[in-house]
């Protein structure tokens, strides 16, 4: 029984080690195939096609994503003009959660996508690749909108593709509205012009339907991004220069009364949604069934509660930010394309190769504008938003205007609902404060918080204890 | 000769060991000194930059946060030692005393442990999500009570984060105590029932005092383990409203994932490490002068 004790453990120590080592061997080749790093790069010779480069695509849509089957036809016809690359498909979306360990493990794929509120950091912890050569060898160092180019640079080198640009507007839900009346006889929103009307327009929805009129998110930082729209519009700044140094300056009267502003929605107008912790998440779910009538929006975000829940693309609609006392301010953000840092020169062409042919290209001949289309009937044909967007990706104005040419022949939406959002009218749009931005956003997620959770709460202390905070924790040491 | 035959005797034992030392020290040692060794540095991403000595902690603890952070951590552990350590020990007593469905209890104490956490998490949110479309709001609506903010009340997020906890986690120490319970001599309850005591008495008694040294290691696990609660208040308030629930293993989590400085993450860690480490120690110098 011993010796078969022993001869049993001996045993099975050797098979531990050596399935070990197999998975290990199966495993190996899966990791670096999937990582996009160096090792899935190395060149398989072919006789047919000489080198083979195998590139790992993060912007791919997820299982549930309607537009897949498009994407896999554009794969197919890709690796069929590119016969040298191998597209392998991974669906990334940007995740604040995941990102860290994927980037320190290698397991980024080669193209992801992001936001502009991340890039800054992403470039600074060395995760993301120097696109500077292959921006210049395609042109786009020049033909792309100088002011979104600038949010993905640093010390000169340009580390991300910008791929949409946008302002926010107030996104509303046209059911709701019609539900309270708030609607002109062609069945348009009386969407309010100023913030005093925004909050008397809530209330007759809330009045009227039961539902929420707006919805602010007040988590994941998103609660200080967004009330930005709110605090520049009555006057309020952020940060200040002075001498070299950089002071926080957000316990203005004007910031004061901006957020007392929000406060009265929740306490005097009582318009808010019951759940005082939410984000944009939350707004997609909401706005996509008809629990809340209003909230700060972008044109980009329209196909998000379509695909979700089953929203209709003709109860949507999109006005210009209301205007504060000191006019009307919208916050800028938008979306890009980083190459992870392990991937080769190939792998980083092979990525500008499929972004050409999706279209992201200021090239204006009838192939280039192929994809380009075809995304737009492809929406079209899913009852998708097809017509309103934000900013042009751009700087050439004969791009913009042939693009828009296209746009107009797949347009499905009753433009009338999107054209205030769309002219944006006297509108001023602001790229995020310059410094900790992130950190600035949590810090007045927190007043934020308070004064919707407490009714006693008092503006004008939170934000005076907010900017000593801010300034000890950040600014002296930025 | 006979050392050889001593070493090919222990083989077995070593062949039992080695695989959980090698676990050990892939998932548990190596992770705690490299977390203590990037907390002295500047880092890039993960990788360690510049020796910046105990920086990190100086700016960790001057953080305005801090302070309310390491508060809420210890008010995590007195809330849970208050709503969740007698309980589990007071089920394990009447489970351990009936007589018929004593499976079925079993299993449905032990249920919640089954499921995952962020999914109890969340489904504990939808329960307390205010406003009178919540469920409990509902609940609570028909006998005309509410609606309540739950969570969303600065005063109420910890306690309430711990009831959850509590639900979750308790049928394993349920087990565990059940387990002890099983364990005490049936002829000390006969003697003392002969000796005319009552159910009461008995417990106090005899059932207490022998499992009580499994009760002392409870009472260390419980502090040690909800000293590092993160996901639920990450799933249920991210820290809200206002920092009210955030914890020093969330805040921790924040420094490296949202704002990618690992080296203040790990400052934290080693000091939620060294903390434990302490309160620890404290415990078994207490219990030993006790014994």
């Amino acid at each position: 029984m011993n010796k078969f004790m022993k001869g049993l453990v001996a045993g099975s120590i050797v098979a531990v080690m050596v399935t070990g080592c197999t998975t290990k061997g199966n495993s190996q080749p899966n990791a670096s195939e999937a990582s996009g790093g160096e090792a899935s790069a190395t060149a398989s010779s072919s006789p047919a096609s000489g080198k083979k480069i195998t590139f790992v695509n993060g912007d791919w849509p997820q299982t549930n994503d309607q537009s897949l089957p498009q994407f896999e036809k554009w794969k197919q016809a890709f690796e069929a003009a590119n016969a040298n690359i191998v597209m392998e498909t991974e669906p990334y979306p940007y995740d604040a959660s995941t990102f860290l360990p994927k980037a320190e493990s290698g397991q980024l794929p080669n193209l992801f996508g992001t936001f502009f509120t991340e890039p800054q950091k992403i470039i600074n912890a060395g995760y993301a690749a120097d696109l500077t050569e292959s921006m210049k060898a395609y042109g786009y160092d020049q033909s792309l909108n100088p002011s979104m180019l600038d949010l993905v640079k640093k010390d000169g080198k340009i580390y991300g593709f910008p791929t949409s640009g946008y302002y926010m507007g107030l996104w509303l839900n046209v059911n709701l509205f019609k539900q309270a009346g708030l609607v002109d006889d062609k069945g348009v929103p009386k969407y309010p012009q100023t913030y005093d009307e925004l909050a008397q327009t809530a209330q007759v929805i809330k009045e009227k339907t039961g539902k929420a009129g707006f919805f602010l998110p007040t988590k994941n930082g998103q609660g200080g991004w967004q009330f930005m729209n709110i605090a520049w519009s009555f006057g309020a700044e952020f940060e200040k220069q002075v001498d070299g140094k950089w002071t926080a300056v957000f316990n203005s009267p004007e910031a004061v009364a901006a957020l007392q502003y929000v406060k009265d929605l929740k306490w005097k107008y009582k318009v808010l949604t019951d759940n005082n912790l939410v984000d944009v998440s939350d707004l997609f779910r909401m706005i996509g069934t008809d629990q809340v009538g209003m909230g700060f929006g972008t044109a980009d975000w329209a196909n998000q509660p379509i695909n979700d829940y089953k929203m209709s693309k003709d109860d949507e609609a999109m006005a210009a930010v209301p205007a504060g006392p000191k006019g009307k301010y919208s916050l800028m953000g938008g979306s890009l394309y980083m190459f992870s840092n392990n991937s080769s020169p190939e792998q980083i062409d092979a990525g500008f190769k499929w972004l050409k042919y999706r279209g992201y290209s200021p090239d204006t001949s009838a192939d280039s504008l192929k994809v380009f289309e075809e995304s737009l009937a492809n929406d079209q044909k899913l009852n998708r938003v097809v017509g309103p967007h934000s900013m042009s990706l751009w700087a050439d104005p004969q791009v913009v205007k042939t693009q828009d040419e296209i746009r107009a022949k797949y347009t499905n939406v009753n433009m009338d609902l999107w054209n205030s959002y769309m002219n944006n009218e006297g509108v001023t749009i602001r790229p995020e404060e310059p410094i900790n931005s992130q950190e600035l956003y949590k810090a007045l997620d927190v007043v934020i918080q308070a004064v919707l959770t407490k009714e006693s709460a008092d503006p004008k202390a939170l934000l005076d204890q907010a900017v000593a905070d801010f300034q000890r924790d950040y600014l002296d040491k930025a | 000769m006979r050392i050889a035959r001593r070493i090919w005797r222990e083989i077995p034992v070593w062949g039992l060991v080695l695989p959980s030392l090698f676990l050990f020290i892939v998932f548990s040692w190596q992770p705690l000194i490299s977390g203590l060794y990037l907390s002295f540095f500047k880092t890039k991403g993960y990788r360690a930059e510049q020796y910046v000595g105990i920086r990190n902690y100086v700016e960790v603890i001057q953080n305005s946060e801090f302070q309310q952070t390491l508060i809420n951590t210890f008010s995590y552990v007195v809330w849970s030692l208050t709503i969740g350590f007698a309980l589990p020990i007071v089920i394990a007593i009447i489970v351990n005393e009936l007589v018929h469905f004593k499976s079925f209890f079993k299993f449905s104490i032990y249920f919640p442990v089954i499921v995952p956490g962020i999914a109890a998490a969340m489904m504990w949110m939808f329960m307390f999500e205010p406003g009178d479309g919540g469920l409990l709001n509902m609940l609570f609506g028909k006998i005309g009570l509410g609606p309540y903010p739950w969570l969303q009340d600065p005063g109420w997020s910890i306690p309430l984060i711990v009831v959850t906890m509590t639900w979750k986690s308790f049928g394993g120490s349920v087990i565990l105590y059940l387990a002890s319970l099983q364990g005490v001599n049936r002829e000390l309850y006969e003697a003392a029932a002969l000796d005319g005591a009552g159910v009461a008495q008995r417990v106090r008694n005899v059932t207490i005092p022998q499992i009580s040294s499994i009760i002392g290691i409870m009472f260390i696990l419980q502090i040690i383990g909800v000293f590092q609660v993160m996901y639920e208040p990450l799933t249920m308030t991210e820290g809200g409203p206002s920092n009210s629930s955030m914890s020093l293993m969330l805040q921790s989590y924040f420094y490296a994932f949202r704002y990618f400085d690992a080296g203040k993450s790990m400052a934290i860690g080693s000091m939620t490490f060294m903390i434990l480490l302490v309160l620890t120690f404290v415990y078994f110098r207490v219990n030993r002068r006790s014994d």
